[in-house]
């Protein structure tokens, strides 16, 4: 019943300790104690998606979690997807679709659209919508997402 | 939107989180998947003195088959049961609900148990919950006790649970093989609850129908069996006279309320719409 | 030079701002925290109006971590009021504070203002705080508002009538009496909100040392907030700098002034420390201007050939309960009602545009300000026309679109339309989607019972706006001017800077371009810096799609023999 708790997690690789509130939720202390900016704040009610990372392999919304229970967890957030300094073939697609344009869904929109790809490699149009549909977007109207999702899909698949 | 201060439990063990919920006499609340409690919290709506997490107790996450039903872990996560190979087979009906429910990430950590306490009448695992005649397992203070489905559910977001206990397992019969599902649901945007939601199981031998069963989500404050439509096909068989007249049926037996996504008489006119064609679906895949 | 580049503007360019944005690099105002910097947060009305009798902030004082707890006399005491003026007299000018002065006019106004050592602390505070409402009439709606009987809402205007603005052209009562045929229509556009995906926030820093103040602000128009503030704070300009960070969708939502970022500022200032307020969703939606909530009532007269006679139009807008700074509550309706001609000849016409306050949030610019209404009624009314007469939806707007050689054409509203290409798109349209034989597919999909619609509509927009159109109502904005620098280094390397503030528009790319091709460098040798008042020659900010306009073409013609002989 303490008022502070320490908590461990792994994240992009990189094990941090920090201590904080029990209430204090996961994106924030991403953002604040880890100074890992990229994973962003839209609603703070689980709708829109910005807050989106990948919970031990699994793409979650950090918002609705508190930070403590994370404690033993592997995150990955959207400063841990480029590889050897190069972008991630998601990122690329992306930029090769004008899939962003102000970019503050676009690290909720990457993990969302990472976990739908390793759950679903092939993804059809409709499925590619409704696994995006996750997350809000009121710049792009979509199309550049999908467009970039579909391009990367068999990017990512023959990798496996 | 910060949550308010609370004392926080994360006990290894059920008793230990049983113990822990009865210290705090009614005002604690129990935290699972966190999709439903969370906002709460953040919007200070929920001020509870304490949150009991169980997420670290990891016996309380598992699917068994045990004497026809199969049986959920009330912490197993709405996602494992989307991919469970056992949930394809032998409650079909189940895993096309899950597909509904939310978004991917949403399902991550969403619980069945947390779903069915939870009580969301527009939700779908409660309608499911229903269908198919399934019960929960609730532990407190006195010890574990069984609640069949059409006891547990009171009201808006209300159980018959008390305030000292967990409820910690989901119980549902498996489905006859061959039998029939289908979940129809009408919400404006995918992802969203449900205006209203049919759950559809038949069983059928040629035209007869030796089995149904219908179940609402969004037409009302808890789900409804729609046990008069039910006995229509069960008396008359799969026709199309049967599944207008059971459709019918099912818009005379439900008392939707009002609310800023629908009036009650749009509710009325989609259980019967919905009905039919979850019966229409769930007949195209029964085999017998 | 000599090196043979091939042309950037109209070739395809990897977005400059995509490598950042994709990495979670981007540089948002909450991704700021410098040392020493508290958190904020706002007590906001849950009345729609209600008089304040007492605040009672010392609980929420003796919380730990609690900085500072201040009212709307706190800020009055340091900051002029926001009054957005007009020369227009029957255009109402209204005092904003920034934390309610007596009285809260909409639910969501700003109250009090807590500092503290984290978001969370601040909100635990912000409970403590106590008030006690007296509540009072709440004006609904427009048709209450203009109710004798209804509270006014600003004793100083003496009305709720906040906006009455006329255009004329010749004697439309007598065309439209006369007319062969005349449509009517009430078309209601209801409340919507911007919802950008990034809340609106600022983090405001006073240097007690050299007394300049820095606020980075998820702004779109960061000359324009600088300007202001030095106004409102009574501080020299060269001593503010407004800086708009990577900003996460503006969409004219936060093309205005906010009593948040007047309220920081002095918060920051008083306590010598950095100050953050970001808005969660609830208070975005609540307190950022909300748009379009207007009725349209016209009348357009026509020939039995469908030609315009005349078109008689009134605007009612429910602009809430201030008018913002700088554009004032006029800009929406009286938008609408300069663009209800449309690209059409309009021999007469008679539009009147009202703006009535009511217990709403504050009415500002969103993506078309006026135009989107603007183009639905006026398409609308001619839509019903043709049908009335039978006349093809394309060909009742062909007959009628100012042509080539009207230009240039005055409106009805004094825009003067200067050469644009109005029948030719149409024409181009209907051969593009082959008109003639999707009419008749449509036709022959009625008969088999399906339904196919084909929709037409014209409209025309303006964009890169000219500094007559503020200058006018006396707005202290100058639209229709923007200023660069384009510095050359010794290795040959370009520093191009600009006025505007982009924010998803990809900016930093097409300026880039532009500046690449006209100077003559491989666009990697350009570097374009923008939104930051301390670097920026004079401008205002992106808004009203003018940023490519006015920053990417004048700068550059006398730019480019020069630079080329300098390198």
């Amino acid at each position: 019943m303490a008022d502070i708790v320490t908590v461990r997690m792994t994240v992009n690789g990189v094990v941090h300790e920090g201590r904080c509130e029990p209430r204090k939720l996961l994106v924030d202390f991403i953002r604040e104690d880890l100074g890992l900016t990229g994973t962003h704040v839209g609603c703070e009610h689980g709708i829109c998606g910005a807050c989106t990372i990948m919970f031990n392999g699994e793409a979650a919304r950090s918002c609705i979690m508190l930070a403590v229970q994370a404690d033993g967890a592997e995150l990955v957030t959207v400063e841990g997807l480029m590889r050897d300094g190069k972008l991630h073939p998601l990122q690329e697609a992306f930029r090769d679709h004008h899939g962003l344009q102000c970019g503050f869904c676009t690290p909720g929109m990457l993990m969302t659209a990472l976990d739908l790809l390793r759950t679903n490699p092939s993804p059809s149009e409709r499925e590619i919508r409704e696994g995006i549909s996750a997350v809000l977007c009121r710049c792009t109207g979509y199309q550049g997402i999908v467009n970039a999702v579909r391009a990367a899909a068999p990017i990512l698949a023959s990798e496996r | 939107m910060k949550p308010p201060k609370f004392d926080y439990h994360a006990p290894k063990t059920l008793d230990e989180a049983v113990a822990a919920l009865g210290r705090y006499g009614g005002d604690a609340k129990v935290l699972a998947g966190g999709q439903s409690l969370m906002p709460l919290l953040n919007f200070r709506l929920a001020r509870p003195a304490a949150l009991i997490d169980l997420n670290r107790i990891t016996s309380l996450a598992y699917i068994r088959e045990q004497d026809g039903q199969v049986r959920f872990g009330a912490m197993t996560r709405q996602r494992t049961i989307e991919f469970s190979p056992v949930v394809a087979q032998r409650l079909p009906l189940l895993k096309e609900a899950t597909r509904w429910v939310g978004h991917l990430p949403i399902r991550t950590r969403g619980t069945i148990g947390g779903s069915i306490a939870h009580a969301d009448p527009s939700a779908e695992y409660p309608a499911v919950l229903a269908a198919l005649e399934g019960e929960v397992v609730a532990r407190g203070a006195k010890g574990d006790r069984v609640i069949r489905a059409n006891d547990l559910f009171q009201t808006y977001l209300t159980t018959n649970l008390a305030s000292d206990e967990i409820l910690t397992e989901v119980r549902l019969p498996a489905m006859p093989a061959g039998a029939g599902y289908a979940l129809e649901e009408f919400a404006r945007r995918h992802g969203d609850f449900a205006i209203v939601g049919i759950a559809a199981v038949v069983v059928r031998e040629g035209q007869r129908c030796t089995l149904a069963r219908l179940a609402t989500a969004g037409a009302g404050p808890v789900p409804v069996r729609l046990r008069a439509a039910e006995q229509i096909l069960e008396a008359q068989g799969l026709g199309e006279a049967a599944i207008e007249a059971a459709a019918r049926k099912a818009t005379e037996l439900v008392e939707p309320d009002a609310d800023i996504h629908a009036s009650a008489d749009y509710r009325r006119h989609l259980t019967g719409v919905l009905t039919k064609r979850a019966l229409v679906r769930a007949i195209g895949v029964a085999r017998g | 030079m000599g090196v043979n580049l091939p042309r950037l503007v109209g070739a395809r360019v990897a977005r400059r701002e995509d490598p950042r944005l994709l990495t979670g690099q981007g540089s948002y105002v909450d991704d700021h925290r410098p040392a020493r910097m508290l958190y904020a947060a706002f007590l906001r009305s849950p009345h729609a109006h209600a008089r304040i009798a007492r605040i009672d902030t010392s609980a929420a004082l003796a919380l730990p971590g609690v900085a500072a707890v201040l009212l709307g006399e706190d800020i009055a005491r340091a900051a002029k009021p926001v009054r957005a003026q007009s020369k227009t007299p029957s255009v109402k000018t209204t005092s904003f504070p920034p934390l309610a002065l007596g009285t809260v006019r909409h639910v969501g106004e700003a109250v009090a203002m807590v500092a503290a050592e984290s978001r969370y602390l601040a909100e635990d505070a912000v409970e403590r705080i106590v008030v006690d409402y007296e509540p009072l009439p709440v004006v609904r709606n427009t048709d209450e508002a203009l109710d004798p009987a209804s509270p006014v809402l600003h004793e100083e205007a003496g009305t709720n009538l906040l906006v009455a603005r006329e255009f004329a052209r010749g004697d439309v009562d007598t065309a439209l009496a006369g007319a062969a045929l005349v449509v009517r229509e009430r078309f209601r556009f209801h409340r919507h909100t911007p919802v950008c995906m990034e809340n609106r926030g600022c983090l405001a820093d006073y240097a007690t040392g050299t007394q300049t103040l820095t606020l980075r602000s998820s702004a779109q128009c960061p000359g324009l907030v600088r300007d202001i503030l030095t106004d409102l704070l009574g501080m020299p300009e060269h001593q503010v700098r407004v800086v708009a960070t990577d900003v996460g969708g503006g969409f004219g939502a936060k093309a205005s002034l906010y009593p948040e970022e007047i309220a920081t500022s002095v918060m920051a200032r008083r306590l010598g420390r950095p100050v953050k307020w970001i808005g969660d969703r609830r208070e975005d939606l609540l307190s950022t201007t909300h748009a379009w909530d207007e009725t349209v009532e016209a009348e357009l007269g026509v020939s039995r050939d469908g030609t315009i006679v005349g078109l008689r139009a009134q605007v009612t807008a429910d602009i809430g309960a201030y008018s913002i700074y700088p554009w004032t509550a006029a800009i929406e309706p009286v938008q609408t009602i300069s663009f209800l001609p449309g690209p059409y000849r309009m021999p007469t016409y008679r539009g009147r545009a009202r703006g009535v306050a009511t217990n709403k949030a504050p009415l500002g610019p969103y993506r078309g300000v006026g135009r989107p209404p603007a183009v639905f009624a006026i398409e609308g009314l001619m839509d019903r026309a043709a049908r009335r007469l039978g006349i093809d939806p394309t060909e009742i707007r062909l007959r009628n679109f100012i042509r080539d050689e009207d230009f240039p054409y005055k409106s009805p509203s004094g825009i003067v339309w200067d050469k644009s290409s109005f029948t030719g798109s149409l024409v181009r349209a209907r051969e593009a989607l082959d008109y003639k034989a999707t009419r008749e597919e449509q036709a022959r999909a009625r008969t088999a019972g399906r339904w196919l619609g084909i929709g037409v509509a014209s409209y025309v927009e303006l964009t890169g706006i000219g500094s007559a159109i503020p200058v006018s109502p006396g707005m202290p904005v100058s639209t229709g001017t923007e200023a660069s620098t384009i510095r050359f280094d010794p290795a040959g390397k370009v520093t191009a800077v600009f006025g505007v503030a982009s924010h998803g528009q990809g900016l930093e790319t097409t300026l880039a371009q532009i500046v690449a091709d006209e100077v003559g460098v491989p666009i990697e040798d350009v570097r374009v810096l923008h939104g930051d008042t301390e670097v920026s020659p004079y401008g205002t900010g992106t808004y009203a799609s003018r940023s490519l306009v006015l920053a990417g073409g004048p700068p550059f013609s006398p730019a480019g023999p020069s630079a080329r002989r300098c390198c």
